[in-house]
């Protein structure tokens, strides 16, 4: 999908938050791939290089404050710009913001039920069930959590965008 | 018995034209965003009832006058 110039003047506040803010978290998730993964370049990303403590700390550390950065400027941001155009949202936003909430509710049900069932069944079984996917470690459990933290957000926003576009 | 389906449609794109409204105008004086009203007059969008009366309000013509189910 790409938009005009004035196609994007367009939006309503909380699409243009919704696509900036999508942004900043694909780009926290990347970080996070490269950092406790193998790299999207390589196996998907999902073969988990073990880290020490202090170092996961630091990640850890690196991530919230990116993310808090990143959601306080696009918030502030669009949130300017809306100040000087009227009303900033209304009950549709808050009916596809409840929506799209919905859909990242489902997302963490969806993969806190996946890693349950790799951990159990890897466990019974003696190898992790998907290869290099080992998250019994510190490093690995880590790496699951944030994982599904950010795609939460990553699935919220691109669920905010489909519900203001769809047809 | 099955209530009938049906979908809210609306005369507000006539009756903003009668006034000379932008949709921005409209939006304002009923307290929505824009696009918001541009998604109901495409029918991608029915507002909760309270907004509909609103906008009723606004053109002062009776809910009928603005609302249709089909």
């Amino acid at each position: 999908m790409f938009y005009t110039l004035s196609g994007s003047l367009k939006m309503a506040n909380a699409e243009r938050y919704a696509w900036w803010s999508l942004v900043a978290w694909i780009g926290i998730m990347f970080f996070l791939l490269m950092r406790l993964a193998t790299g999207v370049a390589n196996s998907l990303g999902f073969e988990i290089v073990e880290q020490s403590a202090a170092r996961l700390l630091g990640i850890y550390i690196s991530i919230t404050i990116a993310a808090i950065i990143a959601e306080s400027v696009i918030a502030g941001a669009t949130a300017a710009y809306a100040a000087t155009k009227g009303v900033e949202r209304d009950e549709r936003d808050a009916m596809i913001a409840q929506r799209a909430s919905l859909a990242s509710y489902w997302f963490v049900a969806i993969a806190l039920n996946v890693i349950v069932f790799h951990v159990l069944a890897s466990a019974t079984y003696g190898s992790p069930l998907i290869s290099g996917l080992n998250i019994t470690s510190t490093t690995g459990i880590a790496f699951a959590i944030l994982f599904v933290l950010v795609g939460a957000e990553i699935v919220n926003r691109a669920a905010l965008i489909w519900n203001y576009r769809r047809p | 018995m099955t209530p009938r389906k049906g979908k809210v449609g609306n005369r507000i794109r006539d009756l903003r034209t009668e006034r000379s409204w932008s949709q921005g105008e409209l939006a304002e004086r009923v307290g929505a965003t824009r696009q918001t009203i541009n998604a109901i007059e495409q029918e991608k969008y029915a507002p909760t009832l309270e907004l509909a009366f609103r906008i009723a309000l606004a053109f002062e013509v009776g809910f009928e006058d603005v609302w249709t189910f089909r």
